[in-house]
């Protein structure tokens, strides 16, 4: 059985093309809020 | 550029088009119709649209308007349907109409929270604003009956220059009537009022203000705070010290959907462009339709060359919209140059791995062709890749378990690299969390 490869997908599909975003290491537009609640958390 | 996700992640649906208040700021793009020409959600049409929703595995579901509890029972219908489909339920209300009976009934449903506006701390400047006498008493009250309720209340202030002033007034009264939240939003130019932006429209410096003021009332009060809108990053500047303030970008067709009270669906509540009816036409093929908000051709130049977009977004087409151009740069953008990036000591240090952990109980996954998203109520979402998406789904209600017992049976190493890397990002989002 082959080793399992975790991680993150970028809703961009061209992310590697903004290499100064990695100042949020998991990609910060992933965890944006959707709707209009202030209580939501990233 | 951005992915065609096989749903948006959420929805919007405007009960109807009919408000009691008419705020000068309003982004209804039907706000100058003619009042006996709006249209309203019936209870067998909400129920026609959460249902498609719900097939579709829409996570989030906002009932809106004009003011959607003109009919509660449309509201109570369609958000009772979306909570047993297993979809988080929001509202957003000006709560002149709620009553002890209907918030008692909100809850029942599924509602925890509610979205508000106040247009300032005094009835003078409010009423003036909502061109509603009245208004600021009723909707204060509705605050007071929604907690009273055990709702939580969240409270958003549009920005004009008719109560830029009042923002700090504002929100300190928000919290001596005991709300959880306060937000100060720029208002978006309305799309049909093309001498807003000249007599309303806020100045770059006066948001800027605003951000610091929430920061202020953030250390007095211990509430939350935040911006409704997206604000693009070279207006917000500091994004480590407007860290959550820096969150909010443009999902307009991307991960989000405006479901109209004729049905109709749109990229968000702010656009017109109707690209099916959800009371007729597939909902999957009308979100497909919806291509030229996510190839990124509505993006200014810019904005797509500039390493900060996939945090920024670029902020809100229709306020580049209402300067004659949906491709042009957001009112209130500059540059990369404004942007002060967050460092390497603003991250927040995590705790050790050790111990044993459970799966979010609010944890709802979604199959993607990449993979699939985890959504936390009340939290974010997370996109991830195909091993990842396997390994949520198979511990779905398991008993408090150890990561290297993970590791052991689905074969990884926890602590290697990007293994551990992503499950300490799976803890900060609360996907996962202690028993």
């Amino acid at each position: 059985m082959r080793e399992m490869e975790l991680g993150t997908v970028s809703i961009l599909e061209d992310s590697e093309m903004f290499p100064d975003a990695r100042n949020c290491e998991e990609n910060c537009h992933d965890c944006q809020t959707d709707n209009d609640h202030a209580d939501n958390k990233c | 550029m951005y992915r065609t996700l096989k749903a948006p992640i959420s929805a919007q649906i405007e009960v109807t088009e009919e408000c009691d208040n008419c705020c000068l700021h309003c982004y209804n793009f039907w706000r100058v119709k003619d009042a006996t020409t709006l249209h309203t959600l019936s209870v067998e049409h909400i129920i026609c649209a959460v249902e498609k929703l719900a097939d579709a595995e829409v996570f989030d579901l906002t009932f809106t308007g004009g003011e959607p509890l003109l009919y509660p029972e449309s509201v109570l219908a369609g958000a009772s349907l979306a909570h047993k489909r297993g979809m988080w339920v929001g509202l957003n209300s000006n709560l002149t109409h709620i009553t002890p009976e209907l918030a008692s009934e909100l809850r029942t449903v599924g509602f925890k929270s509610i979205l508000t506006s106040l247009c300032g701390p005094i009835a003078e400047i409010h009423d003036g604003i909502t061109n509603h006498n009245g208004s600021f008493g009723r909707t204060v009250s509705g605050i007071q009956i929604a907690l009273i309720a055990g709702l939580k209340v969240f409270v958003n202030m549009v920005t004009t220059t008719a109560n830029q002033n009042y923002a700090y007034e504002t929100g300190r009264f928000v919290a001596e009537l005991g709300a959880n939240g306060f937000s100060v939003t720029r208002a978006t130019a309305p799309g049909n009022c093309p001498k807003f932006k000249e007599e309303y429209q806020v100045s770059r410096e006066t948001i800027k203000e605003h951000l610091d003021i929430l920061l202020r009332l953030e250390n007095e009060f211990g509430y939350n705070v935040s911006v409704c809108e997206c604000h693009p990053l070279c207006l917000i500047g500091d994004v480590a010290r407007f860290k959550n303030l820096s969150r909010r970008g443009c999902n307009a067709g991307v991960s989000t959907v405006a479901i109209g009270a004729d049905g109709g669906i749109r990229p968000c509540s702010h656009v017109s462009e109707v690209y099916g009816n959800i009371l007729t036409d597939s909902f999957p093929e009308s979100w497909g339709r919806m291509g030229r908000w996510r190839d990124g051709s509505l993006l200014p130049t810019a904005c797509k060359s500039c390493s900060y977009f996939p945090l920024c977004t670029g902020g809100c087409r229709m306020e580049a919209a209402a300067k004659g151009d949906i491709t042009g740069m957001d009112t209130h953008a500059t540059g990369h140059w404004d942007v002060i990036p967050a460092t390497e000591d603003s991250k927040i240090e995590e705790g050790g791995l050790a111990g044993a952990w459970v799966l979010n109980k609010t944890a709802r996954l979604r199959s993607e062709s990449f993979g699939g998203i985890v959504k936390i109520t009340d939290g974010g979402r997370v996109l991830v890749n195909a091993d990842s998406y396997q390994l949520l789904r198979r511990i779905v209600g398991r008993s408090p378990f150890k990561l290297e017992e993970l590791g052991a049976e689905f074969d990884f190493e926890p602590s290697s690299g990007e293994a551990d890397r992503f499950l300490r990002m799976l803890v900060r989002r609360g996907v996962l969390e202690r028993p």
